[in-house]
């Protein structure tokens, strides 16, 4: 990784996992150990995205830097870096973009230097339902609990 | 709950990259095959790096 990091010729470091280090309660828990191990790593590598499955939903995070003192409760960071635009309707002035459904999120981050955490488990199969909503997951879907 | 089908399309230039997470969602959730797709974007976002780096 940190030759990678090093190569002037790659641009975005995207990591895939099986398990999330970070995901909303519901089914399946976040692998701690994983993310105790591999996110400092991702942290002083700069890797960009990290993509995981395990529970039928998706779900992003904002980018997040471990937190030593508290694994469970990722450090949102830069918070001072990161223009969070929110959620908009699709009639909102700013987008413009007749699929866009009514509860979409959009964010842009400017100049992050830590990871943002995606699970994309939405292949098709019976999907989870989730039970709670983590501070720093940004955007939600499981078809019953869309924010 | 239901079968739902959505996948994330990245696309990537030198300095930003583009996020989306398109949905196909059932309109009355019964949980049944979706037979009409509807594409919805869910999520969209962007993550840029300054030109210096």
């Amino acid at each position: 990784m940190e030759k990678i990091s090093k190569n002037p010729n790659i641009n975005w470091i995207i990591v895939t996992l099986h398990e999330p280090f970070y995901t909303n309660p519901g089914k399946h828990p976040a692998d701690q150990g994983l993310a105790k191990v591999y996110h400092p790593l991702f942290d002083t590598y700069s890797v960009d995205l990290v993509l995981a499955g395990h529970n039928h939903w998706y779900e992003r995070t904002l980018p997040l830097k471990f937190n030593d003192n508290a694994p469970s409760s990722p450090i949102v960071e830069p918070e001072d870096e990161t223009e969070i635009e929110g959620r908009i309707s699709y009639n909102d002035e700013i987008v413009n973009f007749e699929t866009l459904a009514d509860t979409t999120t959009i964010n842009k981050f400017d100049d992050s230097d830590n990871p943002t955490f995606i699970t994309i488990g939405t292949a098709g199969r019976k999907q989870h339902d989730q039970s709670g909503h983590l501070p720093y997951i940004t955007s939600v879907w499981d078809m019953d609990l869309v924010f | 709950m239901g079968h739902g089908f959505g996948f994330l399309k990245i696309d990537v230039t030198k300095k930003t990259l583009f996020g989306e997470f398109y949905a196909n969602e059932v309109a009355d959730n019964t949980g049944k095959k979706i037979i009409e797709p509807n594409y919805l974007i869910r999520d969209k976002f962007t993550i840029s790096k300054q030109e210096n780096k």
